[in-house]
């Protein structure tokens, strides 16, 4: 007998599949209503002659009708072939892979960390709803989350420019040769400082927004006033009575909000020449590099539906009503 | 599948912490490239500056131009001898060798100009008059041309000597990636990161060692924008930046003792174009070329330059720069009078209607649209400002501006599969070659098929005299048929040409050796002495201040050495410091314990929130 939760499981799997191959689809349809030939937009030269433009629209299959430029499309697609960058004249892959990891790295911690500070500021709003307290957290929330990511980086490069002297660019001191793991982390760690402090600063506030929401819900049920009468500590209260309800709707966006960092930070990542794939997939867009976008875009694509599978996965596990 | 990506995860985040290694004091010249990010290797299909520039020096070439564009420096080819007027030997160093060790030979010579000569090689069009190629001996080499100096302006300084024996057991060159590239050139590439940066190191096998660098490395990084770019020279991340730094951002650089910044030749103009293709669909008085002349007549070009580029924009008459040298110096703009340019029009025929639009004789009004692309802002504000001095002279023209892809749609239409113009009137920016007078192909009648003309200029004398230019013998015909060309454009006005601009770049006084009057500039793209010349200024201890991260040596390595790596790399002073100063290296260790204890609270909360009571 398959239990309620493996039929729940199951179902949400098919519904992700079919997700992401409708997705997949759109993505080929999509870059290809952009206005402008990518071979125009890419070798805007004088002397271009028809012969290398045939060469060109060949090699890229760019000859072909649409439809079957969509069949090789969709069979790349499953045997895991991105196909061959216009820009760069490599596999899609190797140009992909690599800035995912950097975006990741960037990302990732900074997420991590807008969150953590989110929930304790967000927990202590609620706590102390109403008063000079919740008023200042959640206005320096709405401020932060309203900022554009570029304006504060801009301030951070000139704080740098002036006081921190801090390098404002790169991942790396590139070139460098290091005489020891040390001076590698700290080369890297001061490159990481500031993308890092913009992210988790412009990301910090929509957490703190959420949760804070959650929490006074929460703390209004009768249950937490009865923990209240019960005399249970507050801190207990607040973390094991109120924050793991609160938790619930909280998942979702932070599944969301984790799927979605595969897709890079282009402001943030431009300001600072973070070389992450939010760059990558600007510069593809101004290249009109289809098989870069499609490559990214499809990562992209499964990484939300995946995580919001896990959320979906979650949400079952902790609450019993949404398997049925 | 999966396993590929994870595998490739793996070794990306390994590669970064394989390049801990060894112990070295080394003079890296940095530099930040603002402008499209570099492509590909393969020298015969890259179309990006960038990947020209950074790799001028890893090839060689059988000659070299000089910053004037005229004179030729020997490189590969120590000599050469014109037997007559169509037959040029080039003869060649005997010590040349591939950084694979392999000798470079006449047949490598011979087998890089019949890949050029590929139908896919973006190099094709430069050897139209090139006939044949005859290995002579194994170090000498003969080219049977239409014309020798075109040859020399187009084949022998732009045609990168690759080695044979690689290059033939590759199955596609048209789609090779060259990486890392194997070249006979005084630098070689050590690293190279997809749009991120690229490390180039001296080669010490180098048949001339007067050529060698001065500096142990060089690294180009690529920006996403010039602005980032010039934040991390002001920050002190690279040394110098190209292709230019923004308009708003020259007076900071002016006013810090710490930058030099450069005017060079420009390389860059704005234009304005108008559909005159006799089988365009934009508005048809625009073939009236009275039409135009009157036009060119209600546009001041001075003011223009001045509004948008004060001091660094120059009005130009020709569509070819004023430092190359195939420009014709009597053309001057059309002098801006809207008296004038009333007259015409009214002579012309063209009655003032009730609405302040005049009307052509059949009624059509004269009422244009104008495309600019949005990323230029300063084209979009010369676009307008043009509009208000046409309104005086009873043309409506609307400003439309939009990205380049939306425009190329509206400009190049296909009508029962035939390319044709379907747009007024474009104002736009090209790149003009600083050496060559290819750029006048864009007039030619054939180039709206390629989406290169947006003009549709038709003219078959004009046709005819291109193909001339590629039989001139001597550079003095060659010049005056490239003169003539521009005359022809200059009355029939498929463009009023605007203005070129000089691109403003900037550089750390740390480093010297840079000839600023280089077209284009020493951090254009253009110059490809400028990583060979780039050394130290005198050391001083106020340079430490800015450089960054991990120290360097700022010690003053003598300016003509030429020992080999392994002497220069030691010489270090007592100002070089190894590792961490006292002070950054604690703040790397409060840093390093914020974020353990950061990751520990994460860790706890979830394991916390995540465990079942």
């Amino acid at each position: 007998m398959v239990s309620k939760y493996a039929i729940f499981v199951i179902r949400r799997l098919i519904g992700s599949l079919i997700a992401v191959f409708a997705i997949a689809t759109f993505n080929f349809f999509l870059f290809r209503v952009l206005p402008g030939n990518p071979i125009e937009l890419l070798f805007r030269s004088p002397t271009l002659t028809p012969q290398q433009i045939r060469a060109l629209e060949e090699q890229f299959g760019l000859n072909k009708p649409m439809l079957q430029q969509f069949v090789i499309y969709l069979y790349n697609f499953f045997t895991g072939n991105y196909g061959i960058s216009f820009y760069y004249r490599v596999p899609v892959i190797n140009v992909l892979i690599p800035r995912l990891v950097n975006s990741l790295i960037l990302l990732l911690p900074a997420s991590l960390a807008a969150i953590a500070f989110g929930i304790f500021t967000g927990m202590y709003a609620a706590w102390k709803r109403g008063t000079k307290v919740d008023v200042s957290i959640l206005t320096a929330a709405m401020g932060l989350y309203s900022l554009p990511s570029f304006w504060v980086g801009g301030l951070l490069i000139l704080c740098s420019l002036f006081y921190l002297k801090l390098p404002v660019s790169g991942m790396f001191t590139y070139g460098s040769v290091y005489p020891d793991v040390w001076t590698y982390l700290e080369d890297f760690l001061k490159h990481f400082i500031l993308p890092f402090i913009t992210l988790t600063l412009i990301t910090y506030g929509e957490f703190t927004i959420i949760i804070r929401n959650c929490m006074v819900d929460v703390l209004t049920e009768d249950y937490i006033k009865l923990a209240i009468a019960q005399g249970t500590p507050t801190l207990r209260l607040l973390s094991r009575n109120a924050l793991k309800n609160a938790m619930l709707p909280t998942i979702s966006i932070i599944a969301i909000n984790l799927g979605l960092i595969v897709a890079g930070a282009v402001l943030t990542e431009t300001v600072f020449a973070w070389p992450g794939v939010g760059r990558l997939i600007y510069e593809a867009i101004i290249h009109r590099d289809y098989p870069i976008l499609q490559g990214a875009f499809i990562i992209i694509t499964i990484s939300v539906v995946a995580a919001n599978f896990i959320a979906d996965m979650l949400y079952g596990y902790l609450d019993p009503r949404v398997r049925h | 599948m999966f396993l590929i990506i994870g595998l490739m995860v793996l070794s990306t985040i390994s590669s970064y912490l394989l390049k801990v290694e060894g112990q070295g004091n080394q003079v890296v010249f940095r530099v930040g490239w603002g402008g499209t990010s570099f492509d590909t290797f393969n020298p015969f299909t890259t179309i990006a500056q960038i990947s020209l520039w950074s790799t001028s020096d890893v090839y060689d070439y059988l000659v070299r131009f000089d910053k004037t564009y005229t004179n030729f420096i020997p490189d590969l080819a120590v000599s050469w001898e014109e037997v007559n007027t169509t037959y040029i030997v080039f003869h060649l160093v005997k010590n040349a060798t591939f950084t694979d060790g392999v000798k470079v030979t006449a047949e490598d010579v011979k087998y890089s100009f019949n890949l050029a000569l590929q139908d896919w090689s973006r190099l094709a069009p430069n050897l139209k008059g090139l006939e044949s190629c005859d290995v002579i001996d194994n170090y000498t080499v003969g080219f049977k041309v239409k014309s020798i100096p075109m040859f020399m302006i187009m084949g022998a300084t732009a045609v990168p000597i690759v080695p044979k024996h690689i290059w033939e057991k590759v199955e596609n060159p048209a789609t090779y990636a060259d990486n890392p590239p194997i070249g006979s050139g005084p630098l070689m590439v050590t690293e190279y990161k997809e749009g991120q940066y690229i490390v180039l190191e001296r080669n010490p096998n180098f048949f001339r060692k007067s050529w060698l660098p001065h500096v142990d490395k060089i690294v180009i990084s690529f920006y996403s924008d010039t602005s980032s770019a010039a934040n991390a020279l002001k920050a002190g991340d690279v040394d110098a930046v190209g292709p230019y730094i923004p308009r708003a951002m020259i007076e900071g650089f002016q006013s810090d003792p710490r930058f030099k910044v450069v005017v060079p030749p420009a390389v860059f103009y704005y234009y304005l174009s108008f559909n005159v293709y006799p089988e365009g669909l934009g508005n048809p008085t625009l073939r009236d070329v009275r039409v135009r002349q009157a036009l060119a007549h209600a546009v001041n070009v001075t003011y223009l330059a001045e509004m948008s580029w004060d001091g660094f924009a120059k009005p130009i008459a020709t569509p070819v720069a004023t430092s190359n040298p195939f420009h014709n110096p009597y053309l001057k703009p059309y002098t801006f009078n809207l008296t004038l340019a009333n007259e015409l029009l009214d002579k012309a025929g063209y009655k003032m209607g009730s609405d302040g639009v005049r009307r052509a004789p059949d009624g059509t009004p004269l009422r244009y649209t104008m495309l600019v692309p949005s990323n230029l802002p300063e084209l979009v504000r010369v676009a307008q400002q043009i509009a208000t001095w046409w309104k005086q002279v009873g043309v409506d023209a609307k400003v439309e501006a939009m990205d380049t892809g939306s425009m190329t749609a509206k400009i190049w239409v296909k009508v029962d599969n035939t390319t044709t113009l379907g747009h007024d009137i474009d104002l736009w920016d090209w790149f003009m070659t600083p050496s060559d007078p290819t750029f006048l192909s864009i007039f030619l009648s054939n180039q709206v098929p390629t989406e290169t003309s947006d003009s549709g200029y038709v003219n078959e004398t004009y046709d005819k005299l291109y193909e001339d230019l590629f039989n001139a013998p001597d550079m003095e015909t060659a010049r005056k048929i490239a003169w003539e060309m521009q005359e022809m454009v200059y009355r029939d006005l498929p463009y009023i040409n605007l203005f070129e601009v000089s691109t403003p770049q900037a550089y750390n006084v740390r480093f010297t050796g840079f000839s600023t009057d280089w077209p284009g500039g020493p951090f254009g793209g253009y110059d490809w002495t400028v990583f060979l010349e780039a050394r130290l200024a005198e050391a001083t201890t106020t340079t430490s201040a800015i450089t960054t991260a991990v120290s360097y040596t700022t010690s003053p390595t003598s300016t003509q050495t030429t020992t080999p790596p392994a002497v220069t790399s030691v010489t270090s002073t007592a100002l070089s410091t190894t590792a961490t100063p006292s002070g950054m290296g604690a703040s790397t260790i409060t840093m390093v314990v914020a974020i353990v204890v950061l990751v520990v609270i994460i860790a706890g909360i979830s394991w916390y929130l995540l465990r079942r009571r």
